[in-house]
């Protein structure tokens, strides 16, 4: 609860996912892109002030990826789909641009 | 030697008065004061850079997978390297600073004024190419400031309406940062780019020729001295020692803070402090003061009215002749740039 997890999509988007509630469904979590909507840099998650940051030009995202400070103000993260089966978090991401091997090997390792 | 004069004139059909005359232009007076060659400064440099460019180029490799390992290389295996890296990088940072320094003296002292209006707006695009090749250039080392101000420009120039994701798109080779856009970054670098820097110098120095240097008059001069005196060899020997007097600085600012190398780029982390470098602080600060689109289009508008000013100035001096507004503008637009340019250079974030 109110931890961050980052992950990397086979294309290399930066993912974070994050558990705001314990009721035990899929609507526990949420996975956002780490690209700033802004200018495009990367944004990191702060623990300590409970928000996502992007370090370019001073934006602030609050835990459910909407801006509320700088530039960004007003924009979202992107919000990746996410889904339970048999126990295990999966979160939908798009393959285009990858080689076959490339999206077979993301699908063998998912 | 008469046999070789002779074949010569032959070929050259040009006489010694002609060169002469072509040659020796009378030189206001006031271009005796070091600060009205400033002009001159950023042309000079300009040479330096095409050189130490060249040097560098012999060894740099523009793909992302090998750009930083080259400069590293540059900068601790090759004879020499660190140095003319660091005078590479120091003069970009001294003609940056000595064509704004140029056109501020341009501004404040109306030399942009009727009949010079043109010579201005070529003033403006030198500006820009110059501001341009700035970019491109730390975008070469791909460090981590390279990567970054690459994303940032590329999608800064995205926001721009209808034909930002166009320009983009050309910028990157792509939707993304990826493998060709560091070839392409190149190629304007050390083509496009200067060849441009060199065609705008030609318009520049022709049409400064033709409508000859706005003359002033200071108030320390006698009215019985001569107004002008010969470019050659005169004005030549204050240029040489200005050069003189720069080759010394480039290279004590190279050896004493060189050029260094900053963690490699990783698309994948922006680093918690990032900025670029000083000429850009006012944009860099401006992005963060107003959202993406209106911080861009009121730039652009800036830049855009900078361009306009003698045909507005003259507009304005057209219905109030005793106007100083034009100062007065000049005044708050220096305040804000060095104000936002301390700002920048003074916080973290």
């Amino acid at each position: 609860m109110g931890s961050a997890k980052e992950f990397r999509t086979p294309t290399g988007a930066g993912v974070t996912i994050a558990r705001q509630q314990t009721q035990g469904s899929v609507e526990d979590f949420i996975a956002l892109s780490s690209v700033c909507p802004h200018l495009g840099c990367k944004v990191h998650w702060e623990a300590q002030h409970d928000r996502f940051y992007c370090p370019c030009h001073n934006g602030v995202f609050n835990p459910s990826g909407l801006g509320t400070e700088g530039p960004p103000k007003g924009q979202s993260l992107g919000r990746y789909p996410l889904l339970i089966e048999n126990g295990l978090l999966f979160i939908e991401v798009e393959l285009e641009g990858l080689s076959a091997s490339e999206v077979l090997g993301a699908k063998e390792l998912s | 030697m008469f046999g070789i004069g002779a074949w010569l004139h032959e070929r050259i059909p040009i006489r010694g008065e002609q060169l002469r005359e072509m040659t020796n232009e009378p030189v206001p007076n006031h271009l005796r004061r070091w600060w009205f060659c400033l002009g001159g400064t950023p042309a000079y440099l300009f040479v330096v850079q095409i050189a130490t460019g060249i040097l560098l180029a012999l060894y740099y490799e523009s793909s992302p997978d090998r750009a930083y390992e080259s400069v590293r290389h540059i900068t601790h295996e090759v004879a020499f390297g660190w140095y003319i890296r660091s005078v590479h990088k120091w003069a970009a940072t001294l003609m940056i600073a000595a064509v704004i320094l140029h056109q501020m003296r341009v501004f404040f002292t109306g030399a942009y004024r009727k009949p010079r209006e043109l010579n201005w707006m070529v003033g403006m695009c030198l500006l820009v190419c110059t501001l341009m090749t700035g970019f491109t250039g730390y975008s070469l080392v791909y460090e981590q400031l390279s990567y970054w101000g690459a994303t940032v420009g590329a999608n800064i120039n995205e926001t721009v309406p209808l034909i930002g994701p166009l320009m983009k798109r050309l910028l990157l080779a792509g939707e993304a940062y990826n493998q060709q856009t560091l070839p392409r970054f190149f190629i304007l670098h050390a083509a496009v780019l200067p060849v441009a820097i060199v065609g705008l110098l030609g318009i520049h120095i022709t049409l400064l020729r033709l409508q000859g240097v706005t003359e002033f008059q200071f108030e320390d001069e006698k009215p019985d001295e001569p107004r002008h005196f010969n470019f050659f060899p005169d004005h030549l020997y204050t240029e040489l020692i200005v050069g003189l007097v720069l080759m010394i600085l480039l290279s004590v600012l190279a050896t004493v803070f060189p050029a260094e190398l900053g963690p490699k780029a990783d698309p994948l982390t922006t680093p918690e402090v990032i900025k670029p470098e000083w000429f850009f602080y006012v944009t860099f600060r401006w992005l963060k003061l107003f959202p993406g689109t209106a911080a861009v289009l009121s730039m652009g508008f800036i830049l855009f009215t900078m361009f306009l000013w003698p045909l507005l100035d003259g507009l304005i001096r057209r219905f109030w002749p005793k106007s100083e507004f034009s100062v007065w503008a000049g005044i708050v637009a220096v305040l804000a740039i060095v104000g936002l340019t301390v700002w920048e250079g003074a916080v973290a974030h």
